[in-house]
């Protein structure tokens, strides 16, 4: 493709009769001093205070913004033990002891934009550009399928090359391939901002779900991090997910990145979000929300050692803090983070954690087992293989979950959330981890794994409600017998 | 009262009538709802998106599952999915999925 051509299609990308629908006097829904004021107004939380918001959030509430400002500026360390202990509690009343599991998939790192912290930016000439050919898709979901995954996070930049026809292509070739019993059951997207139009052609194809992060949700901030391309436009990724929706892609997810800006003004933004799609879109708000750091990239002018890098000390907080303050959505832990610190923050509400992970453009068929910077976006903190995780959450008590039911049996977007709202999804959650796990341990797991994770298995059992137990137990028969894919 | 008419047919007849003025998703609901009240029968409907079954319409309650979910494909574009059939006999059933496919013909999806 010419650079002529190139720069045409970038121009063409920003459709502003689609932004600018959404905002209300002129203005977008992120207020920077309303949310800078707010921190500041909340500096000295009483105690008394700080427990009446945990226990909102004991209830399943979502919290106000000035609530969630309050509990980010607590000082005190034995009052952030009980936050963490009410978020885990929190995550056990609406989901249960369970971790749904999901690989990356990255298929192209072809990019326009020039983000300053990312390893796809279009002046980064050490970066191997690559997109995959339907055939090498294939082969990488082959490799995925094998090791029992059964969900996807795919990737793409934003490019003509990776539009969203290549997108749609290459979700199909995912869904088609198979390997003996296994195969990908759902596949979520991480892909950038479309029109409406073309958000429709997405729904059509059947994405589970459609996730875009923010990055910063600081106006002067993200105009210094994005300079060039599409993505310089704050409210036109701003208002993706608004497209999605109004385009019929009911699970929506949101994030930020951590280490762009201040981390509590980012906790504020993403509570913000929540808030502006539940209310523009009948109470259904996201699906997930992510909140992965900063980590190192090859030739970017911007290092994660910046003022704003977040410690581990205050990762484990804002992670606690989300929970409490959207008690009812699904939080995504990923591999970018160390096991150490996985093992650690996994405990105070997480929902969602990769496994496996490799974030190189054909990593998991050529290269697997190594990590080579310049065909990243950046560093992963833990490569373990999928086995290793699944032992290690089982000695943690947590049912690794395979689960995809939801999204093929209607519970999406405002059933799921009427359930989730209501501390109920672990009713569906519990059973299909349990029969989902069961089937990897037969298929996929080493011998380690198979005993642990049968043991929870047993011992979980006992968390179904009494009337469904023997419903489970028939079905972890007909799973020994052969069955597959069994559900609730 | 027509004779030989059971109450099953009344009522179908009725939720057909009242089913018949509306757009597809408040019709769809109104099934849902009133097969709920009428039989025990937890459905809801979903938009057929290849592997994703989108939810549109009903409301299931929020007792656990104790039996497998069933799908069925009323056409292309639209499913019910049903957690449990209450007290209809298998031919009720059949002739409820088929009063709904000829519902869902006749309407547009939004």
């Amino acid at each position: 493709m010419s650079a002529t051509a190139l720069d045409e299609w970038t121009a063409g990308i920003v459709k502003q009769d689609e932004t600018l629908r959404y905002l209300e006097g002129g203005e977008d829904f992120i207020d920077d001093d309303g949310i800078e004021s707010l921190l500041e107004r909340h500096r000295s939380p009483d105690p008394r205070q700080v427990r009446d918001i945990i226990d909102r959030s004991l209830s399943l509430e979502r919290l106000e913004p000035h609530q969630t400002a309050a509990l980010l500026n607590v000082q005190d360390p034995a009052l952030w033990e009980e936050m963490f202990e009410a978020a885990r509690e929190v995550k056990n009343r609406v989901y249960g002891p369970r971790i749904v599991t999901f690989a990356p998939l990255y298929l192209s790192n072809l990019c326009v934009n020039s983000c300053l912290y990312c390893g796809f930016r279009q002046e980064n000439t050490g970066e191997k550009r690559r997109h995959l050919s339907i055939e090498e898709v294939r082969k990488e979901t082959e490799v995925l399928v094998s090791l029992g995954h059964k969900r996807l996070i795919v990737v793409y930049g934003e490019h003509p090359i990776s539009d969203v026809h290549y997108i749609a292509d290459t979700i199909r070739t995912i869904y088609d391939t198979k390997v003996g019993d296994g195969e990908i059951r759902r596949v979520n997207i991480n892909a950038a901002p479309q029109s409406v139009a073309d958000f429709k052609i997405l729904k059509d194809i059947g994405i589970g779900t459609y996730q875009v992060f923010q990055e910063t949700y600081h106006h002067k901030t993200y105009q210094k991090m994005h300079p060039r391309g599409p993505k310089a436009d704050y409210q036109w990724r701003l208002y993706a997910l608004h497209r999605a929706q109004q385009a019929g892609i009911d699970d929506v997810a949101i994030g930020a990145l951590f280490g762009l800006y201040d981390w509590k003004f980012e906790v504020m933004g993403l509570l913000y979000h929540a808030i502006e799609l539940e209310d523009k879109f009948g109470g259904v708000g996201p699906h997930t929300i992510s909140f992965p750091r900063l980590e190192p990239a090859a030739n970017v002018p911007l290092s994660p050692d910046n003022p704003y890098k977040v410690s581990d000390r205050d990762f484990k907080r804002l992670v606690a803090v989300i929970r409490l303050s959207v008690p009812y959505t699904g939080m995504i832990l990923t591999a970018r983070e160390s096991a150490e610190i996985r093992r650690e923050v996994i405990n105070v509400g997480c929902t969602q954690t990769d496994a496996s992970s490799r974030i190189g453009i054909g990593a998991y068929s050529e290269t697997y087992g190594r990590q080579e910077a310049e065909r990243q976006q950046f560093l992963l903190g833990d490569i373990r293989s999928l086995d290793e995780v699944v032992l290690e959450l089982a000695e943690m008590g947590y049912l690794t979950s395979f689960c995809t039911a939801g999204y093929r049996c209607g519970r999406t977007g405002d059933y799921f959330m009427n359930i989730a709202k209501k501390g109920k999804v672990h009713q569906f959650c519990i059973p299909n981890a349990i029969l989902t796990l069961k089937e990897y341990l037969i298929e996929y797991a080493s011998e380690e794994t198979r005993n642990v994770g049968e043991k929870l298995i047993q011992e979980r059992l006992n968390d179904v409600p009494e009337e469904l137990r023997p419903a489970v137990k028939a079905r972890l028969k007909d799973i020994e017998n052969g069955s597959r894919d069994l559900r609730f | 009262m027509e004779a030989g008419t059971s109450d099953f047919d009344r009522w179908l007849k009725t939720v057909n009538t009242n089913a018949d003025d509306l757009a597809l998703v408040p019709a769809l609901d109104l099934v849902a709802e009133s097969v709920d009240k009428a039989y025990g029968a937890s459905i809801w409907f979903a938009e057929i998106l290849g592997r994703r079954w989108s939810y549109i319409a009903g409301r299931p309650g929020d007792a656990p599952f104790t039996e497998e979910i069933r799908r069925v494909s009323l056409d292309d574009r639209i499913g019910l999915i049903a957690n449990g059939w209450g007290s209809l006999s298998e031919i009720q059933r059949g002739d409820f999925i088929a009063s709904l496919r000829e519902l869902v013909s006749a309407k547009h999806l939004p």
